[in-house]
């Protein structure tokens, strides 16, 4: 963060400058944080429109949908909100909130089927009904189920490391995984995703060039 | 790409053009104003720190002085004999004996030194 100042600024000016670096587009997420801390809400105002999305977009790729994704989403910036002192090195902050939402998902899909099954008539893990997702779209419904049929780690980390882009080292901090791990981890999602497609392949790369031939 | 499909493999450039055919996510667009909204309504618990008492450190002087007093009189006792007065006469009558007036207690004092009287 550049600070403005110098001779003949007035201490009243340069703590103008800094506040308007706290709250400007610019400020870094170790900025924002440190003036969480100090319940600046226009600061946490700036983290969450940065990460709002990424945590949302995992939350959902995690299988919730709707009202259940911004709960979680919800839940997590409160948790920030709550206590912002909790993450020491804001490199790790996008971790801390893939981390945190993630874990609330699982929660959600360990905890829901026990606390409906004997009250409610029909329980929804809150997954979009497998018949919804193949009439919405055949190719990405094939594409959606077979993620959805990786066992939880190995989605994450799919959802990390190609539709978040993150790279291994930060995938791996959020994981809290080696690299090596993450890697092994990543190798076996792959694997299983590549054997469960292989039967659909030649029609799920047309769909592909059907695509590229559509945007092109 | 679609031979190698024929033959059961799948590279990964295939793999990641078949994992963009995935759904985009649907996300609500007032997320951000209904959760700055319930910021206010956080309270943050206020920490609870339990302090313990702290233990005052023991005041140096207070015991050095009758010590050192100790320390005079006994240098003033000692150099003055006064304590002659003041201590028990057994005490004091050994502590001020002569080396004469002592009673045999080596070796050289023994007077008779016979091996054979072992009666």
């Amino acid at each position: 963060m550049q600070e403005t100042g110098g001779e003949g600024v007035t201490p009243r000016l340069m703590q103008a400058g800094k506040a308007e670096a706290v709250h400007g587009p610019e400020a870094s997420d170790a900025t924002l944080l440190a003036a969480c801390t100090n319940a600046d809400a226009e600061a946490f105002a700036l983290l969450l429109r940065r990460h709002q999305d990424m945590v949302r977009r995992v939350a959902w790729r995690l299988g919730l949908r709707n009202a259940d994704v911004d709960d979680v989403a919800q839940e997590t910036f409160l948790k920030l909100w709550n206590n912002p002192g909790q993450i020491r090195d804001a490199a790790a902050l996008k971790g801390w909130l893939v981390r945190v939402a993630s874990n609330l998902v699982m929660d959600r899909f360990r905890k829901r089927p026990m606390d409906d099954l004997e009250t409610a008539e029909h329980v929804s893990d809150g997954r979009p009904p497998a018949d919804e997702v193949m009439e919405r779209n055949w190719a990405a419904g094939e594409v959606d189920l077979a993620i959805n049929a990786l066992p939880e780690r190995q989605r994450l980390v799919i959802i990390l490391v190609h539709f978040e882009q993150m790279g291994n080292i930060a995938a791996a901090a959020a994981m809290e995984l080696s690299v090596d791990a993450l890697e092994s981890l990543l190798a076996r999602a792959r694997r299983a995703l590549k054997e469960r497609l292989k039967g659909k392949a030649p029609q799920l790369l047309a769909a592909v060039r059907e695509r590229a031939g559509q945007h092109g | 790409m679609v031979d190698q499909m024929g033959n059961g493999e799948m590279d990964d450039k295939s793999l990641d053009q078949i994992l963009g055919l995935a759904s985009k996510p649907e996300l609500s667009s007032d997320f951000e104003s209904r959760l700055m909204a319930m910021l206010p309504e956080q309270t943050k618990p206020s920490a609870q720190v339990i302090a313990f008492p702290r233990r005052k450190p023991p005041n140096v002087w207070v015991m050095a002085l009758p010590l050192a007093a100790c320390l005079v009189l006994g240098i003033w006792l000692g150099a003055t004999d006064e304590a002659t007065d003041i201590l028990p006469v057994s005490t004091t009558a050994s502590a001020m004996a002569t080396p004469d007036q002592l009673s045999p207690s080596g070796i050289d004092d023994i007077e008779n030194l016979s091996p054979g009287d072992l009666s």
